[in-house]
């Protein structure tokens, strides 16, 4: 009987991963080729916008090893002001900021007991200085764009670019950029994390685009400060630990759709540790799951489309499932593991080997589909080549790399449970990343 | 906790079947989600 249960679990488990990566897949590979030029920011307008002003907020906590860096490289566009917001740092983070001179560097501060709140305040906070400016420089809201973008990252040299063709349509409102992790890796965890952004999130974002149901990421989100201002309020971002997901499920209720950028993208950091790659899936996973408090307006809203609920509510179960799956999945395997004896001891060898290599090879399908167009998004974008070594192995990652998600999830539905929901934040730019 | 017996040739072919309809279901409505929805980009 459980048995039974695990197994048609694991069937819509199934069914449920199968049919998103197909239309993902389908979309990818057939639509987004024909329709590339109108994606966010591909399609070059007559006339770019020379009234745009640009501010990325940039939250900080203990940044210390890479603020610098990143800050540099944002000025480095000219477009750019930059608005650095210390969520009370106990490192150098403040020291290394105030090591860069330049007029278009804002530094703001939050102190304790005021700080270490959660990363939706941080956002809200440098939001209010930002409308301060606007306003006492009447600058139109309009015409102001807003980005937020992780203390690790950075853009790609074209981001600018991108960003002024998007926005000089005055019908955009709200624009995630593709997420790449930096290159170089250093082991298989990252190459995983790489493959998963750049390739596997892609081709669900651009599905997404079809369907009207794109997603933030937190880092490389840009929208025109206006219709924010005027649809979601002053103070935008909320507190649930996936701040961006939360913020888009907002959009989408007032008819504030977001747009994907597939042609430039943010650098962010890859993790090498597993444990730190477990902790910080962890706090996704709650962020999910702090998203149900919206599915009543979900449910009740006249606005979404039968497809956009589908979305927000692939989104939201996503958790459940998983969890369902993997317990599935596992006790399965056990189970047949310590039944193997009495139950294929008599199967003739042949018969066994061609099992065991027909399952091996359905694992690996996905696995296999994924990394052939990981290894062609890097040769389009003449990022570095992975090793033979690498490659081979890339299809076994993928496929398996749920079993360490496992533990997030556990991780994830016990924190919540139990209310804990403090900010496990990432640590960048240490020894262990 | 009782398993399906791959041994028992009825078994075996009810196991395949369904899997087998299953993988097809998946196609068939994936398929049929795209077409109905590949025209449907939005003008950014």
């Amino acid at each position: 009987m459980v048995a039974t249960i695990f197994t048609i679990i694991w069937c819509v488990a199934l069914f449920i991963f199968l049919f998103y990566s197909l239309i993902s897949l389908l979309f990818r590979a057939f639509s987004y080729p024909r329709d590339f030029q109108r994606f966010a920011g591909n399609e070059q307008p007559e006339e770019v916008d020379q009234e745009l002003r640009y501010f990325v907020i940039v939250p900080c906590f203990n940044e210390a090893a890479v603020i610098k860096r990143t800050i540099t490289k944002l000025l480095s566009f000219k477009e750019f002001e930059v608005i650095v917001v210390d969520d009370a740092s106990s490192d150098n983070s403040v020291a290394e900021i105030k090591t860069i001179n330049s007029s278009r560097l804002h530094l703001l501060r939050r102190y304790v007991p005021n700080a270490h709140t959660e990363k939706g305040d941080v956002l809200n906070f440098a939001l209010d200085y930002l409308c301060q400016i606007v306003i006492r420089e009447k600058t139109p809201f309009e015409k102001t764009i807003v980005g937020v973008i992780d203390a690790d990252a950075q853009l790609a040299p074209n981001a600018a670019q991108r960003l002024n063709a998007y926005f000089s349509s005055p019908a955009t409102n709200v624009t995630q950029m593709r997420v790449k992790m930096y290159p170089r890796f250093k082991n298989e965890l990252q190459i995983l994390q790489d493959i998963e952004f750049f390739s596997i999130n892609h081709m669900s974002q651009i599905m997404r685009m079809y369907t009207r149901t794109v997603g933030l990421s937190g880092n490389g989100q840009f929208f025109r400060l206006a219709p924010i201002l005027k649809k979601i309020g002053n103070h935008p971002w909320g507190n649930a630990l996936l701040d961006d997901y939360e913020l888009t499920i907002k959009m989408m209720l007032k008819r504030l759709y977001v747009d994907y950028m597939t042609d430039t993208y943010v650098y962010q950091e890859a993790l090498t540790s597993p444990k730190r790659f477990i902790r910080q899936r962890s706090r996704w996973v709650q962020g999910d799951l702090n998203c149900l408090k919206y599915l009543p307006r979900i449910v009740k809203s006249k606005v979404l489309s039968v497809t956009q609920k589908l979305g927000i509510y692939y989104f939201l179960i996503q958790p459940w499932v998983n969890l369902l799956a993997d317990f599935a999945v596992i006790s399965l395997t056990v189970v047949t593991l310590i039944h193997w004896q009495d139950r294929f001891a008599s199967m003739p060898l042949a018969m066994m080997i061609v099992s065991l290599s027909a399952l091996l090879v359905i694992s690996l399908f996905w696995g296999i589909i994924f990394g052939f167009f990981y290894y062609h998004d890097l040769n389009h974008f003449n990022e570095p080549k992975l090793k033979l070594r690498q490659l081979l192995i890339l299809p076994l990652g993928i496929s398996y790399m749920y079993i360490i998600l496992f533990f997030s999830i556990i991780m994830a539905f016990w924190r919540w449970a139990f209310h804990e929901n403090s900010w496990i934040k990432t640590d960048h730019g240490k020894s262990v990343s | 906790m009782a398993l399906i017996n791959f041994l028992t040739a009825w078994t075996t072919t009810t196991v395949i079947l369904t899997l087998s309809v299953m993988f097809g279901a998946s196609f068939i409505i994936s398929f049929i989600f795209w077409l109905t929805h590949h025209q449907n980009l939005r003008k950014g």
